[in-house]
């Protein structure tokens, strides 16, 4: 079965609500840490060093990345899990803002929506959203204002331990 | 947390690597003391890789034909942790 983690758009940015424990990253509807979905990071998840030194993050690393300026920079990298909806996955974390990049969403969900008609779906499902892996929708209904329709348990898990 | 160093491999290395023209967008980690290479088809794939050969391994990671493995355009604020080139 699909899932959906919801957020919410403020002042035209998404986000997700998070909290960090020992487990790692409790990414979905609550928690007091407020990550934003960030489209134009192709990476995993920014978090400040504090939150990676908390959740036991484990140093991979370093990534090349090329910032909005031009200019490629490295970053250390780190290995740490996510858990939504109960499902655990392992993802890798840089150090900084707290932004949830592609790379991310593309392992942990299927489609993200972005509907700025704030209809929210009760059924908590996203059954009509079919072919696009990214799109903006357009005067659709009953769908979330933000939303992340996450690939199904088994899969997830089976495919992180393989 | 003091983060560890990890050395850059060779600009002989990384012209090997760049030029797998077939593998272009694929992810290299690169072990940096042999610069032995693991493909993969994210970094968790390629980490996977390099770790069945170097367990608790470190490594450099860069995607194959582009200046950088990942962009990080979502703001222009110079992050602190970052190292010029």
């Amino acid at each position: 079965m699909n899932m959906l983690i919801q957020g919410e758009i403020l002042d035209f940015v998404p986000l997700f609500k998070a909290y960090v424990s020992k487990e790692g990253l409790l990414l979905g509807e609550e928690g007091n840490t407020l990550l934003t979905v960030d489209t134009g990071f192709s990476g995993g998840i920014a978090l400040p060093q504090e939150m990676l030194n908390e959740m036991d993050a484990e140093f991979i690393g370093y990534d090349t990345f090329t910032l909005a300026t031009g200019e490629v920079v490295e970053l250390p990298m780190f290995l740490g899990k996510v858990v939504i909806k109960a499902q655990e996955l392992e993802t890798w974390f840089i150090p900084g803002d707290l932004l949830v990049g592609m790379e991310f969403l593309s392992t942990a969900g299927k489609v993200l929506t972005l509907n700025f008609e704030e209809a929210i779906n009760s059924s908590n499902t996203l059954q009509k959203i079919t072919s696009k892996p990214f799109g903006l929708l357009l005067q659709q209904k009953r769908y979330p204002t933000f939303g992340l329709e996450i690939m199904e348990t088994i899969k997830l898990m089976q495919s992180r331990r393989d | 947390m003091k983060i560890p160093e990890v050395k850059r491999p060779s600009e002989e290395i990384l012209s090997k690597i760049h030029a797998l023209k077939e593998e272009k967008g694929t992810i290299a980690a690169i072990e940096p003391e042999t610069g032995e290479w693991f493909l993969g088809k994210n970094v968790i794939e390629a980490l996977k890789n390099a770790r069945s050969k170097y367990p608790q391994g470190t490594f450099y990671f860069v995607r194959i034909g582009y200046p950088s493995a990942h962009v990080h355009k979502g703001g222009i604020k110079r992050h602190e942790y970052a190292y010029s080139r």
